[in-house]
């Protein structure tokens, strides 16, 4: 299990991660979201055991992750940094982490490695992008590590291949259930194999929660200019459309507009249409203020 | 790998699928249904996305929960659902019905007489339909002919 409790990091000065807390006990996939800059990378580096915290901690077994052992022998952080002997082969690569990760299935590394195609006495630094992040993923799933951290696993890969490695991650956690951790900035496409979802905004947790909840997050009301008013003078309004004379379309918590205090007939004149995880994330991340349409009409 | 469709949630249109599963008997009802990890397979999805789905129809007692077991579709499923599915049809087009009479400027006295009407010509041609040697043909048939005929152009 892992747990950060108020973990703060600065690098610099500058913030990267800033009173960070929560939980997660048992087996699940957990999306970790968040705009570039959010602090996924220095969080999951610090549950690695590779940074020490400013303030606050991250633990992996109730022991604090910097430089631990027990957290290195749990932990596999599957990332672009990374490092690997220059010289090695990738059949060599994989004997050398399976002697570190005593759960590591072999087996299934070679498998994988026959399966994307990748010759086992390849060198990794002659892989194209790409092809060097199949190859970590490999490694990181057939670790079989309790904690699995994928920072961007599917970075750099074709569209098909990426839908390809997250029905393989899902297939390998149904296999052999652990906590596994996936970043990415395509929401949309991990979707579907996830349980929960970590939204991290500016350093802080803004929502840990199960993937439903979030796909009930927003919605998108439609109706009559006003009786759409009403409830825009009222509400958090995240988008607002006008469509000619007589439609207007806004965006709002889904769950306050359940709690307004609005006629049932007013509320009949409305359609509700419901906002992806996907469409709900850009809008919570959306820049305070106009936005981009305010800045070119001034 | 089988796509789910629509805006809903994942879990939403799981039981929505499982739903028609069962009402078009390719689950029948005493029979075990897709477990979560059958359902995670097939849909490449999460488990646990998987069992939200299946305790949708658990809460409406559609499905039962045999102790290690797994779940199986109670003998009532097709009578709830038919049951839901006319609730849902029949309010909704109500609902576009009291839209439209609103936009033309019918009353709502009106619209009730109309639909008293409506109501009492369906009673007739029921009971047309259970004595078809009377008089006129029932409705039923002159739509079955409809289709045949549009078919004949293919």
């Amino acid at each position: 299990m892992i747990r950060c409790e108020s973990l703060t990091k600065f690098f610099n000065g500058t913030r990267a991660l800033e009173e960070c807390s929560f939980e997660i006990s048992g087996p699940s996939i957990t999306g970790v979201i968040g705009v570039n800059g959010a602090g996924k990378t220095t969080l999951f580096k610090s549950l690695a055991g590779f940074l020490k915290p400013s303030g606050g901690n991250a633990y992996v077994f109730d022991q604090p992750a910097f430089q631990n052992i027990i957290a290195a022998q749990n932990v596999i952080l599957v990332d672009e940094s990374m490092e690997f002997y220059p010289g090695a082969t990738l059949k060599e690569l994989i004997d050398s982490y399976s002697r570190f990760y005593r759960n590591f299935d072999v087996k299934l590394a070679m498998g994988l490695l026959k399966y994307f195609n990748l010759q086992q006495n390849a060198k990794y630094k002659t892989l194209s992008k790409g092809v060097r992040a199949t190859f970590r993923l490999i490694l990181g799933l057939s670790a079989r590590a309790p904690i699995t951290l994928l920072d961007e696993p599917a970075d750099g890969m074709d569209p098909g291949v990426r839908t390809d490695l997250y029905q393989l991650i899902l297939k390998d956690y149904v296999k052999a259930p652990r906590i596994i951790l996936i970043s990415s900035h395509y929401l949309g496409e991990m979707e579907p194999i996830l349980e929960d979802i970590l939204f991290i905004h500016e350093g802080k947790v803004l929502k840990h929660d199960g993937l439903e909840v979030f796909e009930s997050l927003l919605i998108a009301l439609q109706g009559p200019p006003d009786i759409i008013e009403l409830v825009e003078k009222r509400l958090k309004v995240y988008e607002g459309k006008n469509f000619g004379e007589g439609l207007r379309r806004i965006v709002v918590d889904k769950e306050a507009y359940e709690l307004l205090d609005l006629s049932e007939k007013l509320r009949s004149r409305l359609t509700l249409q419901g906002i992806s995880p996907e469409g709900s994330f850009t809008h919570l991340t959306r820049r305070e203020g106009g936005g981009i349409n305010e800045l070119y009409d001034s | 790998m089988k796509q789910l469709e629509g805006s809903e949630p994942i879990y939403v249109q799981l039981a929505v699928w499982l739903e028609n599963e069962i009402l078009a008997g390719r689950v029948k009802p005493e029979e075990k249904i897709y477990s979560q990890y059958r359902l995670s397979e097939i849909f490449g999805i999460n488990p646990a996305t998987a069992l939200k789905g299946l305790n949708i129809l658990v809460d409406k007692e559609i499905v039962y929960k045999k102790r290690g077991l797994g779940m199986f579709v109670s003998i009532d499923a097709l009578k709830i659902l038919q049951k839901e599915h006319k609730n849902e049809v029949i309010t909704e087009q109500i609902r576009d019905l009291a839209a439209e009479a609103k936009l033309l400027e019918v009353s709502e006295e009106e619209l009730i007489r109309m639909l008293k009407k409506e109501m009492r010509k369906t009673e007739a041609s029921e009971l047309e339909k259970s004595a078809p040697m009377n008089g006129q043909r029932p409705v039923q048939s002159q739509v079955q002919n409809k289709t045949k005929k549009g078919e004949n152009h293919q």
